[in-house]
């Protein structure tokens, strides 16, 4: 029986692209407060799983489940599932020529209050929002008014969605890869930029391949994901394990 | 920026030495209009053609460029539905030295609307330091919608600029589903998407002209 705490909690999950099956018997539960770490070798499906999650419609659940809150996630549009609280930082955040970062947010901003039965937010107010969180990355005031991601260096863009992520405040952040490509102090803002935002309420999964992020967020579960399994879940100190020894000695034992 | 009507039996315009005309062409039903404009030397002329809803509209369209130093800013933007069957013929004739052009055409159709567009730059022989550009972009909502875009450069000089580029695609997925892992509606993030595509072409419009074109990109949105 699911414990009343659960979060996110994903049983037998099968997911294809396609023709192609990805994700093959995934079994993952994510309670308020946790942070799980997820790493694996290139292709194993990390980011398929994020997508999935976050609905992403060329992806089709083919068995298992997904619930959210205790509620069916499988039949949400990626929005309703945005509306429930749930973020995906991408790994290759999408270039918005002509739309600015501010109008982005404030459309998003607006739909999530919406939701809740507000009206929109006040012109004052959403600018302190976007000061506010603009400031927790460090991001230069000069981002909001350009255009969505657009011209943006790896790094920029990788603060960026930690941006959106302080702005929509979610109650489950699933960051992919958001520690690629960043310079050792934007690692280190990105890092205690996502750590200010942990809540007992909320819950993170990060994807990652190095060790160094999880300096900044501890994790209390790190799994390893591979050919579309989780096939080994440990503490924290798995990280620095797989970053001297690798994968191969958990894929030789498989 | 002053309306033009278009008449149907064809329309001759001049733009004299130096002056300027800033003209915006709204169009919003059935019609074929044949259109002569000439620019003397260092007249300067704003063209937006707006072209809306379920219409039969066949322009042709020539600028024919005489004097040195003219320039002229063409626009056009259809926003189509329902059986509208919309054609653009462009001609844009560098006659002389020293002239600058620049075409910016962004069509969208929804329902089985379907768009030609055809554009001819043609620089004469002793049109040189031509500067001449023209893009023309197509966003397809339905798979009964058609957008046709033919862009033709006959180049007769050589110390010139000619550019020009044709593109017709679709929503682009990636965009619709960032916009929606925010939380936009999937109609809000089309309708986002398609006034960004549209106001590509709406540079030279003042203000409340694209702002009243709100209505029509959310109905073509749905
Ligand atoms: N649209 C698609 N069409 C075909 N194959 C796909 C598609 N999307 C993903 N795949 C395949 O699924 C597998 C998992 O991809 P995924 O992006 O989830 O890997 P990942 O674990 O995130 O890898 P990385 O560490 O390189 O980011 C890969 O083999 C990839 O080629
Ligand atoms: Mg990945």
């Amino acid at each position: 029986m699911a414990d009343n705490d659960i979060m996110l909690d994903i049983r037998g999950l099968h997911a294809s692209v396609g023709d192609i099956e990805i994700l093959k018997g995934i079994d993952l539960q994510v309670k308020a407060g946790e942070v799980h770490a997820i790493m694996g070798p290139n292709g194993a499906g990390k980011s398929t799983l994020a997508a999935t999650l976050a609905g992403r419609d060329n992806i089709s659940v083919t068995q298992g489940s997904l619930t959210f809150d205790g509620e069916d996630l499988v039949p949400m549009t990626p929005e309703e599932r945005s509306w429930k609280g749930i973020f995906l930082g991408f790994q290759y955040p999408v270039e918005i020529p002509g739309l600015s970062n501010a109008n982005f947010m404030k459309a998003a901003v607006n739909e999530h209050r919406k939701q809740r039965g507000l009206g929109p937010v006040s012109a004052v107010e959403f600018l302190r929002m976007m000061k506010e969180k603009m400031a927790l990355v460090e991001m230069d005031s000069s981002f909001s008014s350009r255009a969505v991601n657009a011209g943006f260096s790896g790094g920029e863009k990788k603060r960026n969605e930690v941006f959106q992520m302080a702005m929509l405040d979610p109650r489950l952040s699933i960051l992919d890869e958001s520690d690629s490509g960043l310079d050792v102090d934007a690692l280190r803002i990105v890092g205690t930029g996502v750590d200010k935002l942990r809540r007992p309420d909320n819950a993170t999964i990060l994807i990652t391949h190095y060790q160094r992020l999880l300096d900044y967020i501890v994790p209390d579960f790190i799994h390893v994901l591979y050919k579309g399994r989780i096939v080994m879940t440990g503490g924290k100190e798995l990280a620095r394990e797989i970053e001297d020894r690798g994968y191969d000695w958990i894929i030789n034992t498989l | 920026m002053e309306t033009l009507e278009l008449k149907e039996g064809g329309m001759k315009l001049r733009i004299e030495a130096g002056c300027s005309r800033s003209l915006l062409v709204m169009q919003q039903s059935d019609g074929v209009y044949p259109v002569d404009i000439t620019l003397e030397q260092d007249a300067s002329l704003d063209l937006a053609f707006i072209v809306l809803g379920d219409v039969r509209v066949d322009n042709s369209l020539s600028v024919n460029l005489v004097g040195r130093g003219a320039t002229c800013r063409l626009r056009g933007l259809w926003l189509l539905g329902g059986k509208a069957d919309v054609k653009f013929d462009v001609r844009m004739n560098h006659e002389t030295g020293y002239c600058t052009s620049e075409q910016i055409f962004k069509g969208i159709c929804s329902g089985s609307a379907r768009s030609d567009f055809f554009g001819l730059i043609k620089v004469a022989p002793d049109a040189q330091k031509t500067d001449a550009r023209q893009q023309c972009h197509n966003l397809l909502l339905t798979d009964d919608a058609r957008a046709n875009a033919k862009p033709q450069l006959e180049i007769y000089a050589d110390d010139v600029i000619c550019t020009h580029g044709a593109t017709v695609g679709r929503l682009n997925d990636d965009e619709l589903f960032y916009m929606r892992s925010r939380g936009i509606s999937l109609d809000e993030a089309k309708r986002i998407q398609l006034t960004v595509f549209a106001a590509g072409a709406l540079d030279i419009v003042p203000e409340d002209v694209s702002a009243g074109l709100e209505g029509w990109i959310e109905a073509i949105s749905r």
